[in-house]
């Protein structure tokens, strides 16, 4: 039976065996056909007579404590900590990725320390973690583990976020996002072509944010600016239109500066001017919340009521520095910031204090 | 490392593997040296900015750049006995 086995042995879930002995993967829209002894495209599922194991089961690259804005999340349970989790491994080849080194490295899933769900949540709960964060990586790779994680979270009454391309099947989806508060999902651009050239398909990616938007969960979306490859002012209206169309005009959306990684090295970092311009396209667009990754500058990151301007949440680098949320919504006007955790959050805050 | 080949039906674009360095460790949090008037520098300047101490194991130096890479390949020709990064996302 899939999904079963000893735990670091971790046979795979969404396959199924041909008759002539491969594995046919359904976890992501590549869809690999696995001939025995193999693995498929992710380089971290592998076909052994017949039977498809998951080799990121309990294998994390990287783990930690970290706020939930570095993932990012603005919108979502803000100034707290999320334990943040990824494997090695991915089932994109984008030739700008700054994690490449855990990304691009499957052959190394064994590699290092291992570590249950169980393990990942109490640790979690320890630090005094809101969150668990699925990340680093494309978590559908290690969707068994992911599972697992979400699951065991859930049930110490933590939420779970996941950064993610986006790269999923329906199928898949549907039994990972009922364990999933938010999400999230890359948009790395908005023509087939440049998808192609990462490995991925743009068509799966929106069906796949449609999916998350009908099933209830946060949504925040990413798009690394890169000049010359996503740049186009028509490209980032589309993907800012699409958003604000299907997903909805308070949904955030980070344009994240891009630095020269991995194969992209003679490509130079975004300057301010185009991210300004990406900005302003998303806000003609409709968007009420276009923030600025990897970018010092003020005001880049800083959340401001949709209805009469005012300052609500400001950050820098990936850090909440001032939250002046009154019950989730704008202390000046009183309209209601989008966004989930919000109240909560000043609930405990409350309860913080009265503790002291 | 050992390579498999893929055989799955789709293709993917033929990448290379990350350069070896010395042993990396991830870590949450490092510290910001570039500034924000950094962010503006021209597109064929490579800043760097370091800042060295010693601590009780040893010198420490913390770099930052809008190129990693060759911050990282800065680092590694120094030989040091680990590498601190943190990751994105």
């Amino acid at each position: 039976m899939p999904g079963s086995g000893s735990r670091f042995n971790f046979e795979a879930l969404l396959y199924s065996p041909s008759p002539g002995g491969e594995a046919l993967c359904a976890l992501c829209p590549h869809r690999c056909v696995i001939p025995s002894g193999a693995r498929g495209l992710c380089g971290v599922r592998e076909n052994r007579n017949g039977t498809l194991f998951a080799l990121t089961y309990g294998r994390p690259a990287a783990r930690g404590v970290e706020p939930i804005e570095k993932k990012p999340f603005f919108h979502f349970h803000p100034g707290s900590l999320a334990y943040s989790v990824g494997t090695h491994g991915c089932n994109m080849r984008c030739a700008f990725c700054i994690n490449a080194a855990i990304s691009q490295t499957a052959g190394e899933v064994d590699a290092g320390e291992t570590v249950t769900p169980e393990e990942i949540v109490a640790a979690a709960v320890a630090a005094g973690c809101d969150s668990v964060a699925l990340t680093y990586v494309e978590p559908t790779i290690f969707f068994e583990y992911a599972l697992d994680i979400a699951g065991c979270a859930r049930e110490a009454g933590l939420a779970v976020v996941m950064k993610t391309n986006g790269f999923i099947t329906p199928e898949a989806l549907a039994l990972l996002a009922p364990r999933v508060d938010a999400a999230n999902v890359d948009l790395k651009a908005f023509r087939s072509r440049s998808y192609e050239r990462m490995g991925g398909q743009l068509g799966p990616v929106l069906d796949c944010l449609r999916f998350l938007r009908a099933a209830g969960v946060w949504i925040e979306v990413t798009t690394v600016l890169i000049p010359g490859v996503n740049d186009d002012a028509a490209e980032l209206g589309d993907i800012a239109g699409f958003i604000a169309s299907e997903l909805g005009p308070d949904t955030p959306w980070h344009v994240a500066r891009f630095f020269p990684a991995f194969q992209m090295l003679d490509t130079p970092p975004t300057s301010g001017a185009l991210l300004d311009r990406a900005r302003e396209i998303g806000r003609a667009q409709g968007l009420r919340h276009v923030y600025l990754a990897n970018d010092l500058r003020p005001g880049s990151q800083e959340t401001c009521c949709a209805g009469c301007g005012t300052l609500l949440i400001r950050r820098s680098g990936g850090r909440l520095l001032q939250n002046d949320l009154d019950d989730g919504a704008c202390p000046a006007c009183g309209e209601d910031l989008a966004g989930r955790g919000l109240v909560e959050l000043r609930a405990t805050a409350r309860m913080k204090e009265e503790r002291r | 490392m050992k390579r498999r080949r893929n055989v799955g039906q789709p293709t993917l674009p033929e990448v290379a593997g990350p350069n070896p360095a010395a042993p990396t460790r991830y870590v949450q949090h490092l510290p910001d040296l570039m500034t924000a008037a950094d962010y503006e520098d021209p597109p064929d300047r490579r800043r760097l900015r370091f800042r060295i101490g010693t601590s009780d194991s040893g010198v420490e130096i913390l770099g930052d750049s809008m190129h990693p890479a060759a911050l990282e390949e800065l680092l590694s020709s120094l030989e040091p006995e680990a590498i601190e990064r943190m990751l994105c996302g």
